[in-house]
Parts: C-alpha cells; sequence; structure tokens
C-alpha cells in the first residue's frame, strides 16, 4: 500500500514537470516559428496568435510547425509510421492538410470539383503526415463526438486514402471531385454554385459607385476584440506600386495567359483578418477589368504574400528541389497536387523579388469546407455520423489522388510507391492513423490550454524580446 | 578610426579552410549523390602586443535545407562564423586571456584542439547540434606552465551564432583542460590531453534547459592520433527533459610521413535516453594523402577518401520504423592555411 502511494505521489509529482516541459517547448518553437512576423509586423503577428487562442480549430492551423516535430523529433510523440520508408518520405504532400484546407474550385470556368485549396506548406516529405494531420483535424473538429465515433470517422478516411492510391495505381481512374455522394460535399458544392453563379464575392468586395466598380473599404465581418475576421483598407503608395509591378509577371505564369485579358488594374484594396498561419501576411484583392468594359464581368483576384513551408525535421531529400520563390513553390506544387491544371484558371505567380505572391482567382466558386457548419449540422442532427464518415472517406480518396499523381522529390509518381509501402494492408493503416489521430487530437486541445496561459503569462508575443 | 588602427603597426594572418566535396549516399536501397562545397571559411586577425581581433567568415546556402529557397535561389552567402577581439597577459608561467564579441564555444575548441581530422569534418557534437560553433559572450581563460593546466570561464546568450537573444538566462561554461604527459614517444615529440567541461545554459523564448558535460582525450605523437569525445546534453531541441549523448572515437596514423596515411572514427549517439532504441552508430574508415606544395602559404591540403556506416534505431530515424543502415562514400580537398603578413 505504501509503495503504491508513493507511486502515485511521484506521478502527482511528474505531471506538472511534464507539463511545464511542454508549455516551455510551446513557447519556443511557437516564437521560433514566427520569429519573422514577429520582426515585421508585431501588431500582426499577436492577432495572430490571438486568432490561434481563439478557438480549437484555429489553434490546430496555426500549429502545424509543432505536429511535424511532435512526429519527427525524438520526445513523447515522436512516431513512425510502419508503412513509412526512404521512398515514401521523398512524396510531394500537402504539408498542412486539414479539413478547412478542403474546398470547392470552378475548373477551367466550367465544371464544379472539390479539391484541396492551401498549399502554403506544400513540401517534399513522408505522405503519412498529411494522413495523420487529417485525422488529428477530425478529431479536433469534432471533439464533442464519442471518441469510438472520431476514431471510426478517421479510420474510415485513411483507409478509403489507402485502398483508392491502390485502385489508381492499378490503373482505376482517379476520383473527378465534381460530384458527391454524401450531404456534405454536396451541400459544399451547392453553396459554392450559388455562391459562384450569384457573383457573391464580386458583391461582398466591391460597390457600384456612380456606375463604376471600385473595391469595397470597411468591415465585412464584425471584428473579435483580439484580431479582425474581415475588413478592407486602402493600400499605400508604396504597397500599390508593389502590386502594379508585381502584376506584370503574373498573366505569363498562367496555365493559359491567352484566355485571361491583359491586366487593368480598376482597384486595389488590402483584405486583413484571412487566414490563420498566414493571418499576418499582406493580402490584395486587385479588381481587374474583364473581357468587356462594362461592370458585370470585372474579375477579382486575390495575391497573397507566400512564405515559408514548415520545415520537416530530419527529413532529408538529397538534392533537395529548389524553387526560385515560394509562390513558385507553392503554384508549381498547388498544380501537381490539384485534379485539374485548371482548377483555378487564375492560379499563377505575382513576383517582385524578394516578394512574390500567390495569386488566385476570388470568386464565390472558391469555398472552404467549413468546420463551424460542420459542427453546427452535426450537432443539431442535420448531420449524422455516417453523413461525416461519407464525406472523409470522399476526403481520404481526394487525398490519394493528390499523392498518387504527383512526383516526389525522387521522380517518381506517388502511387506506385505508396502502394507498394502499403501492400494492400488498408485496414492496418487505417487502425494506425486512427490510433494516432484519436490520441493527437487530445494533445491539441490540452496544448490550446497551455497556449492561453502562456499567453497571459507572457504577453501577446509570448515574452519574445521581453527578456 | 582606421589611420589610427593602422598607426600602431599591427601585424596580420589571413586564414583559409576550403573543403570540397562530393557524397554518395545510401539508404534501404535507395541512392543519391551531391556535389558541394562544405566548408569555405576565411578570417583575418590583427595583432598587437597582447591584443587581437579577428573576423572570420563562412559561407552558408542561403536556403537551409528545407526550406527550398533562400537568397537569389540557394546561393552561398557568407556570415560571420567568428568576430572577437581578445587580450592576453603572461604573469611568469601563466598566461591570462579575456575575449569578448562572436566567440567560439570554449567546450568545442577544447575538446577540438589537438583533432587532426577537424578538416574532414567538425565533431559529431556540433554536427548534432549538441554544441554550436560560435556564439555571443564573453571567455575568460587561465593557463599555465606552457598549457599544462588550462581553466576556462565563458559566458554567452546561448542561442548559437544565428539567433538573436530569445531570454534573460545567462550560459556560464567551465573548462578544464591539462597535459598530464608531454614529451618524447615513437620517434618523436607526444602529449596526453584531457579535459573536463559543463555548461549551464537555457535556450528558447521558453528558457528551455540547456546544459551540456563533456569530457574528452586525445593522444597526438608523430605517427598519428587518437582522440575520444563525449558531450552530454540536458535539454536539447526545445525540451527540457530530452538527454541527449554523444560518444566520439577518431585516430589517424601516417603511412607515409609527408604522404598520407589511414583513419579510422566510430560515433556512438543517443538522440533520446527515454526512448527504447533512438540511438545512432557509425564506424568510419578512410585514407588521407597530403600532396605537398612547396612555396605556397599553405599549411596543408588534404584529399581524404572514406566511407562510413550509420545505424539509426528505430526511434532515431524520424520517417521509419524500424531500424537503418545509411551507407555514405566521402570524398573531400580539404584546405587549411595561413598567410602571415607584417608590415
Amino acid at each position: 500500500m505504501r509503495v503504491v502511494l508513493l507511486g502515485l505521489s511521484l506521478l502527482a509529482a511528474c505531471a506538472p514537470a511534464e507539463e511545464a516541459a511542454r508549455a516551455a517547448w510551446l513557447q519556443s518553437t511557437l516564437v521560433a516559428d514566427n520569429r519573422a512576423l514577429f520582426e515585421r509586423d508585431p501588431g500582426a503577428a499577436a492577432q495572430k496568435l490571438a486568432k490561434m487562442a481563439s478557438e480549437p480549430f484555429s489553434f490546430l492551423r496555426g500549429t502545424s510547425g509543432q505536429f511535424v516535430r511532435d512526429v519527427l523529433e525524438p520526445g513523447p510523440w515522436h512516431q513512425q509510421s510502419r508503412f513509412g520508408g526512404p521512398a515514401t518520405a521523398r512524396r510531394l504532400i500537402l504539408g498542412d492538410a486539414h479539413l478547412e484546407n478542403v474546398g470547392t474550385f470552378h475548373a477551367g470556368g466550367v465544371r464544379l470539383v472539390v479539391d484541396f485549396n492551401d498549399f502554403d506548406s506544400a513540401t517534399y516529405g513522408p505522405f503519412h503526415l498529411d494522413v495523420w494531420r487529417l485525422c488529428a483535424s477530425i478529431g479536433v473538429a469534432l471533439r464533442e463526438a464519442e471518441e469510438a465515433t472520431q476514431r471510426r470517422w478517421m479510420r474510415t478516411f485513411a483507409e478509403a486514402y489507402a485502398l483508392e492510391i491502390t485502385r489508381i495505381s492499378a490503373g482505376g481512374r482517379p476520383l473527378a471531385g465534381d460530384e458527391a455522394a454524401d450531404p456534405v460535399l454536396r451541400d459544399l458544392l451547392e453553396r459554392a454554385d450559388d455562391e459562384g453563379s450569384s457573383g457573391v464575392a464580386l458583391t461582398t468586395y466591391t460597390r457600384l459607385v456612380d456606375g463604376q466598380r471600385v473595391p469595397f473599404l470597411g468591415e465585412v465581418e464584425p471584428p473579435d476584440p483580439a484580431f479582425i475576421e474581415n475588413r478592407m483598407v486602402p493600400v499605400s503608395l508604396a504597397e500599390r506600386r508593389l502590386v502594379e509591378a508585381a502584376l506584370g509577371t503574373w498573366r505569363p505564369s498562367l496555365v493559359d495567359p491567352a484566355q485571361v485579358a491583359p491586366v487593368q488594374l480598376k482597384g486595389l484594396a488590402r483584405r486583413l483578418g484571412a487566414g490563420v498561419s498566414s493571418y499576418p501576411l499582406p493580402r490584395y484583392y486587385a479588381l481587374l477589368e474583364g473581357p468587356t468594359p462594362g461592370v458585370e464581368d470585372d474579375q477579382l483576384i486575390e495575391l497573397r504574400e507566400a512564405g515559408d513551408p514548415v520545415r520537416l525535421p530530419g527529413v532529408q531529400q538529397l538534392p533537395w528541389p529548389r524553387f526560385a520563390t515560394n509562390a513558385h513553390r507553392v503554384v508549381a506544387l498547388q498544380k501537381s497536387l490539384q485534379a485539374y491544371l485548371d482548377d483555378d484558371p487564375l492560379l499563377g505567380r505575382a513576383v517582385v523579388a524578394p516578394t512574390s505572391f500567390r495569386v488566385r482567382a476570388r470568386d464565390g466558386f472558391q469555398k472552404n469546407l467549413s468546420v463551424s457548419r460542420l459542427r453546427a449540422r452535426f450537432g443539431d442532427g442535420r448531420w449524422d455520423a455516417d453523413d461525416l464518415e461519407a464525406a472523409f472517406a470522399t476526403i481520404g480518396r481526394l487525398l490519394a489522388r493528390a499523392h498518387a499523381g504527383a512526383l516526389g522529390s525522387d521522380g517518381a509518381l506517388g502511387g506506385p510507391v505508396i502502394a507498394a509501402a502499403l501492400d494492400g494492408k488498408a485496414a492496418a493503416f487505417g487502425e494506425e492513423a486512427a490510433a494516432f489521430g484519436v490520441a493527437y487530437a487530445r494533445q491539441i486541445l490540452s496544448d490550446l490550454d497551455t497556449f492561453r496561459d502562456l499567453l497571459v503569462d507572457h504577453g501577446p508575443l509570448l515574452g519574445y524580446g521581453g527578456w | 578610426m582606421l589611420a589610427l588602427v593602422l598607426l600602431l603597426q599591427p601585424t596580420g594572418a589571413l586564414d583559409v579552410a576550403l573543403g570540397i566535396d562530393h557524397t554518395t549516399r545510401t539508404i534501404a536501397d535507395v541512392r543519391s549523390q551531391a556535389f558541394e562545397l562544405g566548408r569555405a571559411e576565411v578570417g583575418g586577425r590583427l595583432r598587437w602586443p597582447g591584443i587581437e581581433a579577428e573576423v572570420r567568415l563562412e559561407t552558408a546556402r542561403s536556403a537551409q535545407p528545407q526550406s527550398l529557397l533562400g537568397v537569389d535561389g540557394n546561393s552561398l552567402i557568407v556570415r560571420a562564423r567568428r568576430v572577437r577581439v581578445a587580450v592576453t597577459h603572461a604573469f611568469g608561467p601563466l598566461a591570462v586571456a579575456a575575449e569578448a564579441g562572436l566567440v567560439g564555444d570554449p567546450i568545442l575548441e577544447a575538446l577540438e584542439r589537438g583533432d587532426d581530422l577537424r578538416d574532414l569534418s567538425p565533431l559529431a557534437a556540433q554536427v548534432g547540434g549538441l554544441l554550436d560553433a560560435a556564439d555571443a559572450g564573453a571567455r575568460l581563460r587561465l593557463a599555465g606552465f606552457d598549457e599544462r593546466v588550462a581553466l576556462e570561464v565563458g559566458f554567452a546568450n546561448g542561442e548559437g551564432a544565428t539567433e538573436v537573444e530569445q531570454n534573460d538566462g545567462v550560459d556560464t561554461t567551465l573548462v578544464a583542460a591539462g597535459v598530464p604527459w608531454r614529451g618524447d614517444a615513437l620517434g618523436g615529440p607526444a602529449e596526453v590531453r584531457l579535459v573536463a567541461a559543463w555548461r549551464d545554459g537555457s535556450r528558447g523564448a521558453g528558457a528551455v534547459q540547456d546544459d551540456r558535460l563533456a569530457a574528452g582525450l586525445t593522444v597526438r605523437g608523430e605517427p598519428g592520433s587518437l582522440g575520444v569525445a563525449f558531450v552530454r546534453a540536458d535539454g536539447f531541441g526545445g525540451r527540457a527533459e530530452r538527454v541527449v549523448t554523444d560518444l566520439e572515437i577518431w585516430a589517424n596514423a601516417t603511412l607515409l610521413p609527408g604522404w598520407g596515411g589511414v583513419l579510422a572514427g566510430f560515433e556512438q549517439g543517443e538522440l533520446d535516453a527515454d526512448a527504447p532504441d533512438a540511438s545512432q552508430q557509425r564506424i568510419l574508415a578512410g585514407l588521407y594523402l597530403d600532396p605537398a606544395l612547396p612555396g605556397a602559404p599553405t599549411e596543408r591540403l588534404r584529399l581524404y577518401a572514406t566511407w562510413s556506416r550509420t545505424r539509426f534505431g528505430a526511434d532515431a530515424a524520424p520517417i521509419l520504423p524500424t531500424a537503418v543502415d545509411e551507407d555514405r562514400v566521402f570524398l573531400r580537398l580539404a584546405l587549411t592555411g595561413t598567410l602571415e603578413v607584417t608590415p
């Protein structure tokens, strides 16, 4: 009995020490990952951290660097996949896969498809990182669901991924993403169709003044006390010159430049509040003259500064593929990972070294899967666990299509390499991913509590520069 | 200011270290290879009686291994490796030296002293990130009796040469070194050298524990040399509880004086003492050639050809679920030299 009591008291003594160690690690690594942003725009960087602290999914979105450190570096979360290996570590991956990076595109301007839509962290590395992180994102997004249900969703997602990889590498036709049998992705496609067809982006971000279309300036959504949700502000003269110069390099980078009229900039504004990881990065909405002088076919595009990808500790590629700028990387890898080269016909890069922008269409057809909508509709019973499971299976197949069709750093197609590693063991792959996802989602929720305490104790920049 | 400096008629020295590499790596049947500029350093020193100022620059790739891009592609850029001012004074058999600036790591420099293979590669503890090449701070060294005993204390910000201060802690390092034996053996002068060192440190905004314990032994003689270096880290990679150790043994023997010899090495690293198999072992064997360059200001031009096999434990490699071997064939043309300049 005395031994048991001693053991319990030792455990109790160890727990705070482990928590303190985790807190120090979290503080140090978040500062390291955000230091450049702290130096450049401390106000916006502080708002980014505040946004991360506002709710669990935003925290997940801001901590991909902590996820890869946890998985790849020695420590309590260090874990290899039994399906990993040197060849599967050279695959082209999203680098930051989660539910809100699933969205819609008006491919070629003719059909709506569901695809992944954020390639800021696209890089070369172990394929299972994308699967595991997306599993964890399911657990964080739907944290109130029973653990067994979460596990089932994750297993279904990862198994569907594995089966699809095997099917594609055997010559099967990849999922196009333009039809959805489940209500979740069907709802996403329908809403994108409505908003795209009605030109909601143009009506939201521009106004007609005296017969001319001009950028809207002001609050699009009311701000949170600690950060901006969606605000449009005027640009400075220096910003305008930078964007104008950068836009001069954009059109040649398009898949089909002939389909886009020469750039005539009608208006420009800066968008504040978008994204989580990229929250402090400059993001501009440029209003372009469409094919006719009228205001009805004006085009809105977004230029967002392309940042560095997350580093994958210990993962070596010899040699590493190189890109001239971050925008070159993001755009090239987006085209490699998406279903169609013209998922977004306006996808391109705009570069004035050393600044580079990823440029995309800003229309209603591009719509993210919304975790808050997922939670609300699951909470009120409009979508049940089976509906979500079907959606996650489709997302697993979409991820498989992305990995399978992309060339890795070794020049090989992803499909056959990953299929060989999976060796037909889809169920085991699903179990492994689900076990990780359930446990790591809990860690993320625990880290969020720690993170909020750190902000209280050390200030809005986690103590950076305050020593 | 420059005129005043020159008026005092300093002597000077220009140091150069170059390493041009070709690596072939095979890991689990996946083979890759690369040509690289492995080392490029140039340093200038100005000396006045009792005072020395040094600026030493090195090249680095502007894109770090996984950033995928850098300055103008992945250019070689120049950065400071050491920038320091040192003052020395002798009191009979004792010599006191103090220096400040971007100074070398006292532990690393003590362990490297007598390392005849430094131009092949840095110590494994530095490659693995256990020790930094330099840090902003100051050092005070007391040596006596022709370096038979030396004590040193160092203070630094603890973030290494490439980071700014992130917390209010000051790293404190103590180094004790001695030469218990020095004399003639095996046809020439020889000595045995011992080092013990300790660092109390912190790193990052979270002031995470970053302590070090180190010990070293070098034996140098006419036919060759032998070295042992051990470093233990208490706190590493932002984790205070992580314990990392690295033991490295190296030896080289001259086969043909003035022409070349053989070398061998062994490394045992434990990347996480809590993990069941986070070890890595490396064995190394190789040859070196020392072609003479009469008339050049070169101290050494050496061609290394080595083979190494590294076994990563199941918890050491980031991506593999099982232990794996990595084979490397490595060629390096290394040049190190100093050109003395007097007015």
